[in-house]
């Protein structure tokens, strides 16, 4: 893990907390003092504050991590893909709709069930 | 004797899981995927497993950055369900098979994998997406074995040792005492890629070249890095090396009995059979 920028295994302890119920609840009340219970840094707690997905993930912190983080706030791992690309999240289902169709001649698929 | 009756390869994804729970089964996006798993479910079910080991991957929903084993091996009688963020979902806890599984660990050790045990493994999505469409019915079917790989913290094992891990590992069911028909499931992958401007790229001719490799050349599989195989079918598409361990550990005569493909959203999907062919 990357450590001479951000505090990522501080960052990742408070993401893995997030398991807890009590925690994601802390967090959707007050994220700002939720933050604040671990030794993350200003630039930990600028990074979450957005939160900006794609430089918690350059700075070394796992998307399985972030995935609690989004669960937490409601946002869709579509959300979250669509703000790594740098598009919307509408832009970004498009891209998804004409990837399905682009590649769905070379699907291997059962008959249907009924 | 017992003996592995079925290798089954799956994905496993929270959208999987999703997508099971909102009752989505049956939209025109999801119906081809679970169509696909009910096919599994019923073929798995003619092998007649009595337990199934399950090599997957955790999530940093068990493990965490402490310590991270390499490979870790539950023992114990029974796992419960991990709660990833969305709360636990409404399954009952797993049964294990701890005879079976110090029975694995020992003998996996005396042949020089240094796997790690644990008495209380929490399920992710990486055991929990799969196994309800494979092996539930009412309640869950055969007890288990669960058998995790890291892909998470880096340095990771190479594939020629999750490889070695899926070998030792047909040979360690082969020698458990008495008659048990045992099925052994890798889950995982196949591409995707979960960060960066390339997020949501999936690369369906890797993902077809990789079942045709592990079908007819899967020693093949074990000259590959885990950066070769982020390169083909994305950061994320790692976790095949569970699909590998699960080949290695069959017979080299298994027959790929079952094979079904889908890509969509932001994986592609993959499902393939195996069959020894010694196994009735």
């Amino acid at each position: 893990m990357n450590q001479h920028a951000v505090n990522v295994y501080e960052i990742s302890r408070l993401l893995y907390d997030l398991r807890q119920p009590a925690n994601r609840e802390a967090c959707r009340a007050n994220p700002q003092a939720f933050y604040r219970r671990y030794a993350i840094g200003e630039d930990g707690l600028r990074l979450l504050a957005g939160p900006d997905w794609q430089e918690l993930v350059d700075a070394g912190v796992s998307i399985y991590l972030l995935t609690k983080l989004a669960a937490t706030l409601g946002v869709s791992l579509i959300e979250v893909g669509a703000a790594m690309r740098g598009m919307s999240k509408e832009q970004f289902e498009r891209f998804l709709g004409e990837q399905n169709r682009r590649n769905r001649a070379l699907a291997v698929l059962p008959e249907e069930e009924t | 004797m017992t003996m592995i009756v079925a290798g089954l390869g799956c994905s496993h994804a929270p959208s999987i899981a999703h997508a099971y729970d909102a009752g989505a089964t049956r939209e025109p996006g999801w119906k081809p995927l679970f169509d696909a798993f009910a096919r599994a479910r019923r073929w798995l079910g003619e092998r007649r497993p009595d337990a199934l080991v399950v090599i997957y991957n955790d999530h940093v929903d068990n493990f965490f950055f402490d310590t991270w084993p390499a490979f870790a091996m539950g023992v114990a009688g029974e796992y419960q369900i991990a709660d990833e963020g969305w709360g636990p979902r409404r399954f009952a806890p797993v049964p294990g098979h701890p005879a079976l599984a110090r029975h694995l660990a020992a003998r996996l050790l005396e042949s020089g994998i240094d796997l790690a045990t644990s008495r209380r493994m929490e399920l992710d999505h990486g055991f929990l997406s799969p196994m309800p469409l494979i092996d539930f019915e009412q309640g869950w079917r055969a007890p288990v074995v669960p058998l995790t790989i890291n892909v998470v913290l880096e340095p990771l094992p190479t594939p020629a040792r999750c490889w070695a891990l899926g070998e030792a590992l047909g040979a360690a069911v082969a020698s458990y005492p008495g008659d048990l028909r045992v099925a052994v499931i890798g889950t995982g992958g196949l591409s995707h890629q979960l960060a960066g401007p390339d997020f949501g790229k999936v690369f369906p001719r890797w993902d077809l070249e990789f079942m045709e490799l592990l079908e007819r050349a899967p020693q093949s599989l074990k000259d590959y890095t885990m950066a070769d195989f982020a390169r083909r079918g994305g950061e994320h598409s790692i976790e095949v090396v569970q699909w590998m361990a699960m080949r290695a550990a069959l017979p080299a005569d298994s027959r790929m009995e079952l094979k079904y493909y889908y890509p969509f959203g932001l994986m592609g999907y993959g499902i393939a059979g195996f069959r020894p062919a010694q196994a009735d």
